[in-house]
């Protein structure tokens, strides 16, 4: 075979991504903008706009995150949606759906608490994960949580 | 992290340009090189395609079965014969390419060139084995929909692979035709990772 039909051949098979499928779900979490909230400990809530923090929550004694916490701030009474999906955009669990009343205080007690499992109860696989929370028409904001 | 990223997408870049060299260094090229090889025999040069007419440019209009996490993908490509060099004829195809499964939806836009040996068909032939190989560059664009957040994430990425196809094109008549065909990729987890049904329109 000429060398100028094999050349590119091996090239491309030499040079070509097998731990990726084309027609495979890509990574989309954390992407090329990765989120993060603020701790809740340094959280300032006051003022008229929402705001969300949130930590990881270890086993008593280890370094290892059992689940991640989740609160927020409302001025004013407003639906809130909170969802946890996978790398690959897909829903893994609803967190929280409804009405919240305008939050008394620096922020939500008790949070939300999302201990790493899926709809049906099941641990997730570790690997990354971003929550979404959005509140009302307007706020919609995310934190990446990679799950050990 | 990012400094690896942007590492990998230079000599991702680098890796195109060096196939694109190789793919365009034709005739050009070897012309180039003659004077300096006085003992070896001139190489034959690259003879226009002697496909003429319907032959010489067609759309194909498919539907494919793929391995992986999609299973059905439409795709509409341009194909022109570009010449015969060799054991071989050569053609440049562009594709797109379209899927969508639960919160992911994809696009595909590949650049083809592919090799097809001389001996394996004639153009008499209404029915004629299609077996050709050859790379291919494809960007892949995902559009993940977060369900219940009316909110899309976009990623894109580059692939280069190489490709086999073989399969049969029926001419139903001078302008329009079918092919079945399947495709071989390396690398690749799952070589056999395409099968397609088209029709041609010359």
């Amino acid at each position: 075979m000429p060398l100028r039909v094999l050349a590119p051949l091996l090239l491309a098979t030499v040079l070509g991504c097998s731990a990726q499928e084309v027609n495979s779900p890509l990574d989309f979490f954390p992407g090329s903008q990765p989120t993060s909230w603020a701790v809740c400990d340094k959280f300032g809530a006051a003022g008229d706009h929402v705001q969300v923090c949130a930590s990881l929550v270890n086993a008593p004694g280890t370094q290892t995150a059992i689940s991640y916490s989740i609160s927020f701030f409302l001025p004013r009474t407003l639906h809130v949606r909170l969802a946890a999906f996978d790398a690959h955009g897909a829903l893994v669990k609803v967190l929280l759906d409804g009405e919240e009343s305008a939050t008394i205080g620096q922020y939500r007690t008790p949070p939300i608490i999302w201990d790493f499992t899926d709809s049906r109860g099941v641990r997730v696989p570790r690997g990354n994960y971003r929550c979404y929370i959005a509140a009302g028409p307007d706020f919609v904001s995310s934190s990446d949580v990679a799950v050990p | 992290m990012i400094a690896g990223r942007s590492a990998a997408l230079r000599s991702w870049f680098l890796a195109l340009v060096f196939l694109e060299m190789l793919l365009a260094c034709g005739s050009a090229c070897r012309a180039g090189t003659q004077d300096s090889t006085a003992t070896t025999p001139p190489p034959r040069p690259a003879t226009p395609s002697a496909r003429s007419g319907e032959e010489q440019d067609r759309f194909e209009l498919g539907i494919g079965a793929v391995q992986g996490f999609f299973d059905v993908t439409g795709s509409f490509a341009y194909r022109r014969f570009l010449n015969e060099r060799g054991p071989f004829e050569r053609s440049a195809m562009g594709e797109l390419t379209g899927t969508t499964k639960s919160q992911l939806s994809e696009g595909i836009v590949s650049l083809y060139v592919f090799f097809r040996p001389i001996a394996t068909y004639r153009q008499s032939w209404r029915i004629r084995p299609l077996i050709e190989f050859g790379p291919g560059v494809h960007t892949v664009v995902q559009v993940a929909s977060l369900e219940g957040f009316n909110r899309s994430s976009y990623k894109a990425k580059l692939y280069v692979k190489s490709h086999a196809y073989a399969g049969f094109e029926v001419l139903a008549t001078k302008r329009l035709g079918f092919l079945v065909r399947g495709r071989m990729s390396a690398p690749s987890h799952h070589p056999f990772d395409y099968a397609q049904a088209a029709i041609l329109l010359r």
